[in-house]
């Protein structure tokens, strides 16, 4: 019997051939499929700088208002009404089980992405104490990552999302550098791992400090944009 | 256990099924694969419980095995009892004046199957009036079931041994009749077989294919009209895709719940009332496999819902095919279940394939069981799997039910009903007439276990490479088809046909093949009460059947040595079914009138050429010399050589027949000769004998045939002139399969020395 972890109701696993006729344990399904339908894959053509569905392959605006900052990412879904519930329950709610409905696509991303070493975005202090957890590195199973960012002490804790796009592209510098951090990243191609990709900044941010600690390349996936 | 855990669980049941089935080899490694498959699950739990179940399971099956070995008996020696058995009414099969049932012995509670005869109208009209279980003391004779004794042949022991059954008894009178005490366990299922036995009764009267569909649908028991009635659907596969697979048993209870739905019913009652009736319905249904197929996998998806457990369908599937395994542990060897349990598996696990790839897929998964089944397949059968069974549901089984439902009051719908369904099967038929039959011929059983694992991996890929795979698939069958029509071996092998004559001799490649005799059965005549029943002919089972396994479609020469029904009777069945591009018959035989009637069905027209000494045919004929009425004394003699032996073929001639043949031609000599007449002291003369010095005599001849061939005159000639005599009674079908001058002799059965 197995239960999904968004809407609790028991379902019955679909089950494939492959899965069968591999020597592998039989996969297990986090979500039923009504669930899973809430979620929308970004597929096809999509911006090649920000990862956003749209019709083209062109970079899209929002891109090109960047100018020469680029950045280059990849995203699994499409940030709609779905995806934002599913974001208040799991960040904001802190239902730290929610965090398996997403484990498996973003292992197949990861799989498909080229990198050496992957940096979590971190959460502030006052996240921690509150929510308990980082919702990024809840995603991950058992994918080895590196926590070289830590966020400033004296960066105010207001969440990015409660802010408008003005407000959120004047954002200060928020993370620096782990001690650690140059003997892990120098000269290696790093990878960006965050929730949500809205205007960039954050991201960009991170970037910034990754290159500083002499990455070879840096580029970012993000489970919704 | 996490769902699907169990549908894994039950893999090596099944493999260790194949380990008691006669494949030790096989299914030791197929063991190793399955629980290979449940380790690599990594769940502690079904690793035990598979464990667990395995041992269960082989405990059960050596049990059942070691009590059919203790049980069984000679099939050639019967001998005299006098017993008491239990049956249910609803067992009770008749066909003419005799009937047929599966009883318990009730000492001893073991199964047995009877046969006997009624003696009266009134006798039969008081069974089928049978109403409640019964306790008969009979005596008669009880004998060993025979296993198959031509090659390729049904193997009815097998069959029987599946189900525990290894005796058969041969009613001689019935001492005693009355009604069985049945203890109060047995009163719901007793009333069950009572509405089944009535159910039948009542279909039994139901006009023309109605009935025939009704009785094949409800109570799941074939009129013996069902051969000529579903030709069509048989011929077409769609007969096995329904009344052998149980889906219109899951066709049923949908149409049930629907109603249950639409009369807003609360679901709690009458899910509580579908899986109480489940078993009931099992036994009104007949219970065959695909039947209890069916019901367990409702039952047990439905009994987890009242327990708040779900269940996987691909568990139930599971849950059903083990308890299928514990009921007959032959499953896996019956045609029957095969297209059941695997095209059910396939509709499952295809479910998610578009339309196009499912319907391939449902083909090729069949198809390996039918081809080792039925030797042959209509190519339309995949064109009418897409547009005939959605008829199916939407009008055979609506139309048969309201005839069904209508008859007692408004019998004029019945006889509508009986009309729609007699034309959907002859439109039927006569699709199948069109050209796209297949006689594939039997492949052997490890190719079609290598297509069904090609077949399954096909579906693991991804649709845009199934492409290739598909072609080496279909490549496959175009080289089995290829070796078994051009089999670089000939043979001469003659049939166990009972009390008669059918011999035939294959040329390498297939050049020419020609048959003597096709055996046949004297038929009498019957009182008038006796319900009439459709000719058939024993010749589909035995010498056609072979023909049909080797993938052979047509008799270049079919040789008929004389009149007689037991050389000749079958004649139809090759007609019919078959290409016979010529009859040669002794001059005098082709004006007589009284065989002509076997001539009239025939599919293609037939030519038949009189031959006699002097003819020019492919055989040597070395009798008759003249024009003569056709019968023992002018029977044809023909002598031929294939792989490096000479054969002789006497038909029923007589002495006098031989003392002319040998007075003809005094250096005549044989290796293998075919006794003239089966054995009888009519011929095979010592002077005969001697003069041929033949290395081995063959006696083609009937258990325990009325006239006691071979008689012990001929044994004894055999026996001064020491030849070694081989008897179909005893050897089955004897057959010398050779290649170049060399060979060797096969024969069906261990056998027994006559001499």
């Amino acid at each position: 019997m197995t239960r999904c972890v968004w809407c609790t109701r028991t379902f019955e696993p679909p089950v494939t051939l492959q899965d069968l006729l591999r020597w592998r344990p039989l996969p297990v399904p986090a979500l039923c499929s009504s669930c899973q339908e809430r979620f929308t894959p970004i597929t096809g053509a999509h911006c090649p700088a920000c990862g956003r569905q749209q019709a083209t392959t062109i970079r899209c605006h929002d891109c090109e208002r960047w100018g020469t900052e680029t950045l280059t990412n990849h995203a699994l879904f499409q940030y709609d009404a779905g995806m934002k519930a599913y974001m208040q329950q799991y960040k904001f709610q802190g239902d730290y089980a929610l965090r398996k409905a997403l484990q498996a696509p973003l292992y197949r991303a990861l799989a498909r992405q080229t990198y050496d070493v992957l940096v979590p975005i971190p959460v502030d202090q006052h996240t921690w104490l509150t929510r308990g957890f980082n919702q990024v590195t809840g995603w991950l199973r058992d994918q080895p990552f590196q926590q070289v960012l830590r966020v400033k002490a004296d960066h105010k804790s207001q969440p990015q999302s409660a802010k408008t796009r003005a407000e959120r592209l004047v954002t200060p510098q928020p993370f620096m550098l782990d001690a650690a951090a140059a003997k892990i990243i120098a000269n290696r191609r790093v990878l960006l791992l965050d929730d949500v990709y809205t205007t960039g900044r954050t991201l960009r941010h991170a970037a910034n400090q990754i290159y500083l600690g002499g990455a070879k390349a840096v580029t970012s996936l993000t489970l919704a944009r | 256990m996490a769902a699907n855990h169990w549908f894994l669980a039950c893999l090596p049941l099944v493999a260790i099924s194949v380990v008691f089935g006669g494949h030790p080899v096989a299914g030791m490694g197929l063991v190793a694969l399955t629980l290979g498959r449940v380790v690599s699950l990594r769940s502690r739990r079904t690793f035990l419980m598979t464990l667990l179940l395995a041992v269960i399971f082989s405990g059960i099956f050596v049990w059942r095995q070691s009590q059919v070995t203790r049980r069984q008996v000679s099939a050639f020696h019967p001998t005299n009892v006098t017993l008491a058995m239990t049956f249910q009414p609803d067992a009770l099969v008749f066909h003419g004046a005799s009937y047929y049932f599966v009883a318990r012995n009730q000492q001893t509670g073991e199964p047995l199957t009877v046969r006997g005869w009624v003696q009266s109208a009134r006798e039969l009209q008081r069974l089928k009036q049978l109403r409640r279980p019964q306790l008969w003391r009979v005596s008669g004779q009880q004998v060993g079931i025979l296993p198959a004794t031509n090659f390729n042949q049904f193997d009815g022991a097998s069959y029987w041994h599946h189900r525990g059954v290894t005796k058969s008894v041969k009613v001689v009178s019935v001492l005693q009749r009355q009604t069985a005490p049945s203890s109060p366990l047995q009163v719901v299922s007793n009333w069950w077989h009572r509405q089944r036995t009535r159910l039948i009764r009542y279909c039994d009267q139901l006009p023309g294919a109605l009935r025939v569909y009704a009785l094949g649908l409800l109570p799941g028991s074939r009129a013996a009209e069902a051969v000529q009635e579903l030709q069509g659907m048989q011929q077409l596969g769609l007969l096995h895709l329904f009344a052998i697979s149980g889906l219109h048993v899951a066709l049923l209870l949908t149409a049930v719940e629907w109603l249950c739905v639409h009369l807003r019913i609360q679901r709690e009652h009458w899910e509580w009332g579908l899986l109480l009736g489940l078993p009931g319905y099992f036994i009104l249904a007949g219970g065959g496999s695909g039947v209890l197929r069916a019901c367990l996998m409702r039952g047990i998806q439905l009994g987890g819902r009242k327990i708040r457990v779900r269940v996987s369908t691909l568990d139930a599937w599971a849950g059903a095919l083990a308890i299928g395994l514990l009921v007959n542990p032959g499953l896996l060897f019956e045609l029957g279940s095969q297209l059941s349990y695997g095209l059910s598996l396939g509709l499952i696990l295809l479910a998610q394939e578009s339309h196009w790839w499912r319907q391939v897929g449902l083909t090729l998964l069949g198809l390996p069981s039918l081809l080792n089944g039925i030797f042959q397949w209509h190519m339309l059968t995949i064109l009418t799997n897409v547009v005939l069974v959605p008829l199916f549901p939407l009008v055979m089984l609506p139309v048969t039910l309201v005839g069904v439902v209508s008859f007692p009051w408004l019998p004029v719908i019945s006889g509508w009903s009986a009309t729609v369904l007699a034309m959907l099967d002859g439109g039927l038929a006569r699709l199948a007439e069109l050209p796209g039959n297949v006689s594939f011929g039997k492949p052997w059983w490890w190719v079609c276990w290598l297509w069904l694992v090609v077949s399954w991996w096909l579906f693991t890929r991804p649709p845009r490479q199934r492409r290739q795979w598909l072609v080496g698939l279909l490549a496959s069958y175009g080289v089995a088809y290829g070796l078994i029509h051009l089999p670089l071996h000939g043979e001469v092998a003659y049939f166990d046909v009972g009390q008669g004559d059918s011999i035939l001799l294959r040329e390498p490649f297939n050049r020419r093949i020609a048959m003597i005799d096709t055996g046949g059965h004297l038929a009498f005549p019957q009182p008038k009460w006796v319900p009439r029943t459709p000719t058939t002919y024993a010749a589909t089972h035995t010498n056609l059947n072979y023909l049909r396994s080797l993938g052979i479609d047509h008799i270049d020469d079919l040789y008929l040595t004389h009149h007689d029904a037991d050389h000749i009777g079958d004649l139809p069945a090759f007609l019919q079914a078959i290409k016979v591009k010529r009859l040669l018959v002794p001059a005098g035989m082709e004006t007589e009138p009284g065989w002509q009637h076997l001539l009239a069905h025939s599919r293609f027209p037939v030519k038949v050429q009189p031959i006699t000494i002097a003819s020019q045919v492919p055989l040597r004929v070395r009798h008759p010399y003249e024009a003569a009425p056709a019968e023992n004394a002018n029977s044809l003699a023909l002598q031929g050589n294939f792989g490096g032996l000479n054969f002789l073929f006497m038909g029923d001639l007589d002495q006098t027949g031989e003392q002319k043949i040998i007075g003809d031609d005094p250096q005549l000599r044989t290796d293998v000769l075919k006794l003239g007449h089966h054995g009888s002291k009519t011929a095979s003369a010592p002077a005969f004998i001697d003069q041929l010095r033949p290395r081995w005599a063959i006696i083609s001849a009937g258990r325990e045939n009325r006239y006691g061939h071979p008689h012990a005159e001929t044994l004894a000639t055999l026996r001064a002139a020491d030849v070694p005599a081989v008897s179909t009674q005893t050897s089955g079908m004897i057959r010398y399969v050779y290649a170049g001058k060399h060979g060797v002799w096969q024969t069906k059965l261990k056998g027994e020395r006559d001499s």
